[in-house]
Formats: C-alpha cells, sequence, structure tokens
C-alpha cells in the first residue's frame, strides 16, 4: 500500500515480450510477457514452480530464452549486458556465498569477480544498510539464513543500482526479519527511487508491498495489472459459520445466482458476493432464527490464487 | 681355453730357458724403475668412452704408495677403470710370476719386447697378461685375461719424465651392460626399450701430468 | 583493467581456501618422507644400479646428494601433482555453480569469457606456484640434507652430470613440467565447466590422465596410431632435458602438441560455459 506513494514514471524499466524457455521438453515459460515501468514495485507472483525464478533467471542471462526479447531500459538485454547489469542488483533465491569468507571479504571478491568494484566505505554502508553491522567479520558459515539472506540484499545494493531484482527475499528470515525486510524494500522503492521486481508465492507479502503485479501459473501469464485494483474489485468468496447450513444455503440463494457450497461437518457455507450483499445475507440469516458465529470475506483474486497453491 | 694357453705356456717354458731369463730380466728391469718410485701424486684428466654411460671429462688428483697404496680423488663424481690405470698396482711385476719372452714387437716407432706373465698366486684375478716393454723398461703395452671380467687393455704415453711415469693411458675393457631397475626411474618408455647386448667393451683414457714424486706420502690420505 | 581485477580477486579466492593449502603441505610432506626414505635406502638402490660399474671402475664422490634426490621425486610426483592441480582447478567453475555463488558474479557486468579466462590464468598461476614450490622444496631440502654433487639419471643410459651443469636442465624440465601441468589444469577446468560438483572434475580429470597414461605405454598396436595425440604421451617429456643430447626438435614438437591441448581445451570451455543455463 506504501509502495503507491513511490515515485513513479512513464518510462518502461523492463519490457518482456513473448518470453519462452523449454527444458527438456518441458515448456517451463510459455509466452510470457509484461511490463515494469520506472518507480514500480513490481510484484512477481506465482505458486512454487510456476516459473518465476527461471523467468528472472532470463532476466538477467543466468538462463538464455530460447525465444522472445528481454529489453531493460529500453535496450536488447542480449546485445548490451555489460552495461544493463551495471544498473541492475539482483538477487536470486536462497543467496549462497564463499563459506570460508567473512562477509566484508564476501562482497569484495563478489563485486570484483563481477567486474564491478566498489569502495571499502561502501561495502560499509551496504552492510549497514541491512543491518548485519557487528557481523561482517565473522565467516559466512556461521551465518544463519537469515543473514545469509540480509548479506545477499547488501551485495545486490553494493554498486547503488536503480533497479532491483529480488527473489523471494524474505526466504527463510523469522517474522521479525520479513517484516525489517519489507520495510527496507519499500524503503528503497520510497526514498531511493529504485525500481524493484520483487518475486514471492506469498500473496499478502505481494500486497503489502507492490503497486503492480503480474500473476503467473504452469509459465504463463493469469493476470496482470495494479494491486489494489485487482484485489479489490467488490467481489468476496465469504464462509458464513452457521447454526443450519441447509436452511442458510436456502437463504442465500435468494440473493445471489452464483454458486453456493457447503460444508456439513465444519458448519459452514461458502458463496460468491458482492461488497453490498454480505450485510444483507447476514440482516437475512439472522432474520430467521439461524445464528452466524463468523462471516470470514475472502477477496476472489486470493481466493482463486490459493487454489493454484 | 685357458687351460690350453697355460699349457702352451709350459712347453714354452721348458722349451726356451733362455728366453725365460731373458724375460725375467727384463721384467725386473721394469721393477727397479718402479722401485725408484717410492710414492707419487697426479693430476688426470679421466675420459670414459662406455655406450652406457655418459659422463663428462673429469679431472681428478690420484696418489700412489709403495706397495700397492693407490687412490683418486675428483671434485665432483669421477670413475676410474679398476685396472689398467696404473701398472703399479697391477701385480705383475714381482716375483711370484712366470715370464716368457715371445718376440720382438714395434710399437709407432719403438722397438719393444713382448713378454707373456702368468702369475703364479692362484688367487690372483688375472690368469695372463702380455707386456710390450721398451729397451728402457718403459711398459707400452698391455694385454691380461681375467678369471671374471674377460680382457682388457692398456697402451701407454709417454713424455720423458725421469721415473719413466706414464703421460697417458687408454684402457679398453669387457663390461656388462647395466640393468636399471624397473620402478627406479619410472620411465615407461625407457623400459619398453630392449637392451640389445648385455656384453660391451668400454674405454677410457686418463692424462697424467704434474707428478710429485717421492714427497713422503703419508698413510692418511689412503683412508 | 577488468582482467587484472578480477585474475586477482580470482587468486584470493583460491589462496582463501583450506583446500588449496593441503595442496603445499601434501607437497611438503611428500617431499620430507621421500627424502628420509632415500636417506635410508638411496646408497642401497645406488649400488644396485651402478652394480656392474663397480666392477669396472673405481668410484670417487658423493652421487647420492639432493640433485639425485630431486630427481628422484619428480619422478615420482609427477602422477601426484596433477592430482593437486585436479583437486583446486577442478572447483573453480564447478565449486562456484555449487555454492550457487555464480548467481552473484554472473549477475553483474563481467563476461563469461572475462570470468573464464581470469580463472584460468589463476589456475595456471597455482600450478605454477606448485611445480615452483615442488622444485624449490625438493633441490633447497635435498641440498641441505644431503649435500650437492653430480647428478646420476638413469635414462636409456647411465647419465652423470657435473655440478655445473645440472641446474639450467632442471629449470628447463620444471618449465616443460609445467607445461604439462597447464595440460591437466585445462582438462580439469573442462570438466569443471561441466560439472555442478568438484568431485566430478577431480575425479574425471584422474581417471582421464590415468587412461591415456595406459594407452601411451602399453604396447599394443592399436594404441600406436593414437598416441601421439594423447597429452600422456608427453607429459613425461621433461625427463629428455637430463638426455646427454637433448633433442630439442623431439621436445618442440612435445611442447606444442601441449599447448595445442590447452589452446583446444580452453577453447571448448569458453565454448561451453558461454551456452551453459546457470540452473544452480
Amino acid at each position: 500500500m506504501f509502495a503507491i506513494l513511490g515515485i513513479m514514471g512513464d518510462q518502461q524499466i523492463i519490457e518482456v515480450s513473448k518470453l519462452y524457455k523449454t527444458f527438456s521438453r518441458t515448456t517451463v515459460v510459455n509466452n510470457l510477457s509484461f511490463h515494469v515501468m520506472q518507480g514500480d514495485i513490481y510484484g512477481f507472483l506465482g505458486p512454487n514452480g510456476a516459473g518465476k525464478s527461471t523467468t528472472l533467471r532470463m532476466l538477467v542471462s543466468l538462463i538464455k530464452p530460447d525465444s522472445g526479447v528481454i529489453s531493460i531500459f529500453g535496450k536488447d538485454l542480449n546485445k548490451n549486458r555489460p552495461e544493463m547489469m551495471r544498473s541492475c542488483g539482483i538477487l536470486i533465491e536462497r543467496p549462497d556465498f564463499y563459506k570460508y569468507l567473512n562477509a566484508i571479504d564476501n562482497l569484495k571478491v563478489i563485486s570484483n569477480s563481477g567486474g564491478l568494484p566498489v569502495s571499502r566505505k561502501r561495502i560499509h554502508e551496504v552492510i549497514e544498510m541491512v543491518g548485519l553491522t557487528g557481523h561482517e567479520h565473522k565467516k559466512v558459515k556461521t551465518y544463519s539464513q537469515g543473514m545469509k539472506q540480509r548479506l545477499g540484499l547488501a551485495q545486490a545494493l553494493l554498486h547503488n543500482p536503480d533497479l532491483l531484482l529480488l527473489d523471494e527475499p524474505s526466504n527463510g528470515l523469522d517474522p521479525q526479519g520479513i517484516r525489517e525486510m519489507r520495510e527496507l524494500i519499500v524503503s528503497l522503492n520510497k526514498d531511493h527511487s529504485k525500481t524493484i521486481l520483487l518475486s514471492s508465492h506469498l500473496l499478502y507479502e505481494i500486497e503489502l508491498m507492490a503497486n503492480r503485479m503480474l500473476i503467473i501459473n504452469k509459465g504463463a501469464s493469469v493476470v496482470e495489472g495494479d494491486v489494489f485494483e485487482l484485489l479489490n474489485q467488490g467481489i468476496y468468496r465469504v464462509n458464513f459459520n452457521v447454526s443450519d447450513v441447509i436452511k442458510a444455503k436456502e437463504l442465500l440463494s435468494r440473493i445471489t445466482n452464483e454458486p453456493i457450497t457447503t460444508d456439513q461437518a465444519t458448519q459452514t457455507i461458502t458463496a460468491t458476493l458482492s461488497n453490498h450483499q454480505i450485510p444483507v445475507a447476514n440482516q437475512l440469516l439472522v432474520e430467521h432464527q439461524i445464528d452466524v458465529y463468523a462471516i470470514k470475506p475472502l477477496r476472489a483474486l486470493e481466493e482463486y490464487f490459493l487454489s493454484l497453491t | 681355453m685357458k687351460k690350453h694357453l697355460l699349457s702352451l705356456f709350459l712347453f714354452f717354458l721348458t722349451l726356451s730357458a733362455w728366453a725365460q731369463q731373458d724375460a725375467n730380466s727384463i721384467l725386473s728391469g721394469v721393477r727397479t724403475n718402479f722401485l725408484k718410485v717410492k710414492d707419487y701424486t697426479a693430476d688426470a684428466e679421466i675420459k670414459v668412452d662406455v655406450d652406457f654411460v655418459k659422463i663428462p671429462i673429469k679431472k681428478a688428483k690420484v696418489y700412489y704408495k709403495q706397495p700397492d697404496k693407490f687412490r683418486f680423488k675428483a671434485e665432483g663424481f669421477a670413475l676410474l677403470p679398476k685396472r689398467g690405470a696404473n701398472l703399479f698396482t697391477v701385480n705383475l711385476i714381482n716375483d711370484n710370476v712366470t715370464a716368457i719372452y715371445i718376440k720382438q714387437e714395434v710399437i709407432g716407432n719403438i722397438t719393444t719386447d713382448v713378454i707373456k706373465v702368468i702369475p703364479l698366486d692362484p688367487n690372483s684375478d688375472i690368469i695372463l697378461s702380455t707386456l710390450w716393454i721398451s729397451r728402457d723398461y718403459k711398459v707400452y703395452k698391455l694385454e691380461s685375461t681375467t678369471k671374471n671380467q674377460g680382457t682388457f687393455s692398456a697402451q701407454f704415453q709417454y713424455t720423458n719424465h725421469p721415473n719413466n711415469l706414464p703421460a697417458q693411458v687408454e684402457i679398453t675393457f669387457d663390461i656388462q651392460k647395466a640393468e636399471i631397475p624397473v620402478g627406479f626411474t619410472l620411465d615407461m618408455e625407457s623400459l619398453n626399450k630392449k637392451s640389445q647386448s648385455k656384453n660391451t667393451t668400454g674405454k677410457a683414457t686418463v692424462k697424467y701430468s704434474g707428478y710429485l714424486v717421492n714427497t713422503g706420502l703419508s698413510d692418511a690420505v689412503f683412508k | 583493467m577488468t582482467f587484472i581485477l578480477t585474475t586477482k580477486t580470482e587468486l584470493f579466492k583460491i589462496f582463501s581456501r583450506p583446500r588449496t593449502y593441503i595442496a603445499y603441505a601434501a607437497i611438503l610432506i611428500i617431499i620430507l618422507a621421500i627424502q628420509f626414505a632415500i636417506y635410508a635406502d638411496g646408497q642401497k638402490l645406488l649400488d644396485f644400479t651402478t652394480q656392474n660399474l663397480r666392477e669396472s671402475f673405481d668410484f670417487s664422490g658423493n652421487l647420492l646428494n639432493g640433485y639425485f634426490i630431486s630427481y628422484l621425486i619428480l619422478n615420482a610426483l609427477w602422477v601426484h601433482i596433477p592430482l593437486l592441480v585436479a583437486l583446486v582447478v577442478g572447483d573453480l567453475l564447478a565449486g562456484e555453480a555449487n555454492m550457487g555463488t555464480f548467481r552473484f558474479i554472473l549477475t553483474k557486468p563481467v563476461s563469461r569469457m572475462t570470468l573464464c579466462a581470469s580463472k584460468f590464468i589463476a589456475a595456471i598461476l597455482y600450478s605454477a606456484s606448485l611445480i615452483i614450490l615442488l622444485g624449490i622444496l625438493s633441490l633447497v631440502l635435498g641440498v641441505l640434507l644431503f649435500g650437492s654433487g653430480d647428478l646420476i639419471v638413469l635414462r636409456d643410459t647411465i647419465n652423470i652430470f657435473s655440478e655445473d651443469d645440472i641446474l639450467w636442465r632442471c629449470i628447463l624440465a620444471f618449465a616443460y613440467g609445467l607445461l604439462g601441468m597447464c595440460v591437466v589444469a585445462a582438462l580439469s577446468f573442462f570438466l569443471s565447466a561441466l560439472s555442478d560438483n568438484s568431485i566430478g572434475p577431480i575425479i574425471g580429470t584422474m581417471t582421464i590422465i590415468i587412461a591415456c597414461t595406459i594407452f601411451s605405454s602399453l604396447d599394443v598396436s592399436i594404441f600406436h596410431y593414437i598416441r601421439p595425440f594423447l597429452f600422456t604421451t608427453y607429459i613425461t617429456e621433461w625427463r629428455s632435458f637430463f638426455d646427454y643430447q637433448i633433442d630439442y626438435q623431439k621436445l618442440t614438437k612435445a611442447s606444442l602438441v601441449l599447448l595445442a591441448h590447452i589452446v583446444i581445451l580452453f577453447s571448448f570451455t569458453i565454448y561451453y560455459f558461454n551456452k551453459k543455463d546457470i540452473l544452480s
């Protein structure tokens, strides 16, 4: 939600068109197209195995697409890779480091090996930024997964890139860590004007950070658009916890033509209702002496996404 | 064969007593010359020419002291033929031999008497030797047959040293080809090559110079 | 500029790993062990080999010296050094794939070709350090423990070299030996590009070396045709520098064959690595 406040431009930072990738006859990415605008926190959402990582790897040239065009900052990635990588900070999947080196040496080695050396001062800056100050001289093999995740982000931030591509950045973090990571990402977007492409398999995480999103499943695009608009179209799947399921179903069928499901065991009835139909439904049930113990509205897209995972 | 040779010389022995007399006196002339040299030191330059050994020309110092002490020392590593390099240690010129006069022969432009010498000591490694001795009792050539090591020969050259010490000795000898143990070189290539003949002839040339005679060498030198 | 930086970084990585020092320690231990073994048994070995010579010659001087022992060590170690090279070089690409650090490095501006070349240069410098360490340790320790002197070498003939005739032969032999180890490094590096774990390239390198050594040395007619193309046929040619008459023509040809192996293997590595999808 905060992300909407971020600086948004009208320049396309990433443009992906008709991307295909097949691994030994299995199509992993299938005709995928999307674009990320300047200032976006762009949520890249999909269940595990949907092709998110493969797509991100193609965006950063770890994997070569079978076909399709990837443009970053308006230029073809294939022809301008080094220049583009200079403006990209990348964290793909679980970050792994040289376990026998400490955090500082790891960052130094990664930046030097990558042909993008940075000053020692900058290394300390990013270590502070991701909250690892005090641990920078410890060998990485002593780090927890959460600390590695932070160091991974530090690595992506080293050369102060304009675009960040982050693959599941809160993986392996504890709830406190997840919150801090979230705040950091949002602040990078808001305070440091970075465009961020963020992949996740958790809708609520995307909802909390991203302004636009793409849901993919089985390598293909399902829906793309503004996060708020997509999630809040005013249609809900509503669970009612009631004393009489059969009678409730009969009553609710009077106000909606959408299919209604019941579950006797949990005394639950589920109906698709619009925003203003929920209090009407509640009133109708109560008027007919049905006890309503709980009403749980689920947004339709959320419900759909859950069905994928 | 060797037995036959021996009987041949015993035959000579009985037939030509005068020649034996003559041979003995020639030998004793050589011996008298030798006895004048109580000890000596010399610089030697050794060239070894054996087909399975490659070694550069080596400089060494040689030491001799009567009756049979001999030693050589080189700066690095050096080889010196055991037989023939030093005539003094060849056990031929003592009393315990039978000598037979054979003939006269000219070597180069020097007239020599050819004498066959048979050591009487049954433990002697040398069975039979032939010596070419000049009128001034210098040995110019030596050929020996040994019990175990085949034959060897030595040719001596002299440059007017007062004690008749040689300036150069050229030695020819029989030698068995060395077997290089497997696993020592780990050199498959060499192992694959079959060694052709096991016995071969070797040659060595020793040039002597800077003789120092009768300086009273201490026995310690030879330890 | 980038190339120097990336190469320096690769060297830093190599020399930050405990594994690298295992190789150095192994060399030190093996050299010391061989030296003490020879100290105990070397004279017997020499006596046995020179047995025939002793019947015809008197010997003067010490053949059981530092140079002789260095030569023996080199003979004994040419099987082990490839393993130590493979141990580190086989890990250069595969190790990064295995650790997942390619995800960091290859998403930076550096080209895969530059990274590959840097790693290979670092591999060669590391191999050179092994050879130099081997040379210096075996010579220095050998001479300190056993003294110097003339060198006896058993080739087709028994070759004896004067002390002042040894060092240049050693230096050329070590330089040639390094060229051989560069082939091992190039092979290991190529296998490393194919693999995502470092055990594969190490075992692969050793298997290929052992197999090719057998092909090179077995006296079977079908191997005669492939023998000239196998690097193992040439890798032990450093010994030729201890021939009395060095066959420079043969050694030049051998060096060119080894060089060709390096170029071809490295080209394959670049080609394959450039195409490779990083999935780790």
